[in-house]
């Protein structure tokens, strides 16, 4: 589980073009400055082709922080 | 701030509720946000001291005192401190050159965009598909600075795959690249790709269907969808009819009519939006309502007469707009009975009234093509 969040902290801050040790379970688009509605859908669209994961559009609405990303994402994974 | 009875409506699904379950959901959730404004926006305020309007003993939506949408010009209308302003919207201007300006702190924005969001895959399904957007790669690129426009293409973004433009800016002229549009349609109907093309009216129909119709190319999108947003009114010089929309999208892309959706949608009561169902009205979600009033009495309309459209949602707790009369004129068909199956008010939206001034996104865009 370490290594796959370790890939979507590495995943998240390229394409919210921060640092890795900056992200955190509270980063959100409250916090994070470059997190807006086209880098969500960029950001869901990667972790879709790195992780081999499928997110529906439902599901991707509901992502509103890191925390409930990497625990979704480590819910498909399982 | 807490809103417990507008969480309680906006647990519901879309469209599923009645109108016996319904009516007392939506009917809580409108007094408590009422009272809110009312406790918090001196105008509003007045406003309702004006008409004698005690939020706590409304009984009945009609009874809600309505804001004119015009009002969103002249005042920027708070409910919150100013500090908790996390965005100002503002509509495309207008003849006389005042947009209408609306405020939207965390809460509000995080709201909108649920409910928006729910409505469109409610309508279009809960699958990623490729988008082909009638406009230029900057609407969709990363920019400090976020035009209508934009943000209206963006909004819809959310239930994208794989993303083209296919519209370039030359010289301040907006023009359609004909090499490229072919070239993806004829990829989706190779691949049967269930594509989505999305633009607004004007340059969908103007720019594409009739360039396409003028070179009798066709093409056979199986499951693709059409939609598409904005202004009627530069079309009304050239008799296109939503219908006739309609049937050359049809013939031009291959889709079925009821695959061509219009979402209807106003600044003021930005997060709203109505697309057209397979039976081709539009519906009042769990967490609206519309009354149609007589344009000379202002008082409200049965079933079935044509009036200016008044809309009410309790979605925005960030400024009063939770009851707006339009300068629109559309008609309920009925409540509950649509052939398509979904449950609350269908109605159609007509146009602008005549003396209306004002225009929607879809009418400045098609000015840059002109």
């Amino acid at each position: 589980m370490g290594d796959l969040r370790n890939k979507t902290i590495k995943i998240f801050s390229q394409i919210m073009e921060v640092d890795e040790t900056s992200v955190t379970d509270d980063s959100s688009p409250d916090n994070v400055a470059g997190w807006d509605s086209l880098t969500h859908i960029e950001l869901i669209s990667a972790l879709e082709e790195e992780l081999s994961i499928q997110i529906s559009p439902e599901d991707s609405i509901d992502l509103e922080n890191f925390q409930m990303l990497i625990s979704f994402i480590e819910q498909k994974a399982g | 701030m807490d809103f417990p009875n507008l969480d309680q409506l906006l647990s519901k699904e879309v469209y599923t509720c009645d109108k016996k379950e319904k009516s007392e959901l939506l009917l809580n959730a409108v007094k408590e946000v009422s009272q809110h404004h009312f406790e918090r926006c001196q105008p509003y305020r007045r406003f309702c001291q004006k008409k004698e309007f005690e939020p706590a003993t409304l009984s009945l939506l009609k009874d809600l005192p309505y804001l004119p949408a015009s009002i969103f010009k002249d005042a920027l209308l708070l409910s919150i401190a100013e500090e908790k302003i996390f965005r100002t919207i503002s509509s495309s201007a207008t003849s006389f050159g005042k947009p209408s300006r609306i405020v939207l702190d965390k809460q509000t924005s995080k709201r909108q965009s649920k409910c928006f969001n729910k409505v469109v895959l409610e309508r279009l399904g809960n699958k990623r598909r490729e988008f082909i957007i009638l406009d230029t790669p900057e609407s969709i690129g990363r920019n400090n600075q976020i035009t209508a426009r934009s943000s209206t293409i963006r909004s819809l973004l959310f239930c994208a795959g794989k993303t083209d433009t296919c519209v370039n800016e030359i010289d301040g002229s907006l023009v359609l690249d004909e090499d490229k549009i072919d070239s993806l349609l004829q990829n989706a109907e190779e691949e049967k790709t269930q594509v989505v093309i999305f633009g607004f009216t004007y340059i969908l129909y103007s720019y594409v269907v009739k360039r396409l119709l003028s070179t009798a190319k066709k093409y056979r999108l199986s499951g693709g969808k059409i939609i598409h947003i904005g202004g009627w009114k530069k079309l009304e010089s050239e008799k296109v009819t939503p219908e006739k929309l309609m049937e050359d999208c049809s013939k031009v892309f291959g889709v079925n009519s009821d695959d061509v959706i219009d979402f209807y949608g106003f600044t003021e009561q930005s997060g709203m939006i109505y697309p057209t169902c397979e039976a081709g009205f539009r519906h009042s979600p769990v967490w609206g309502d519309i009354i149609i009033r007589d344009p000379l009495t202002l008082q409200p309309m049965d079933i079935g007469q044509k009036g200016l459209m008044q809309f009410i949602t309790p979605i925005q707790t960030s400024y009063p707009g939770h009851s707006v009369l339009t300068e629109d004129i559309g008609y309920i068909q009925g409540v509950d009975t649509c052939t398509c199956g979904r449950k609350g008010a269908f109605f159609k939206v007509l146009g602008r009234a005549q003396h209306a001034e004002v225009r929607g996104c879809g009418d400045i865009m098609a000015e840059k093509f002109a």
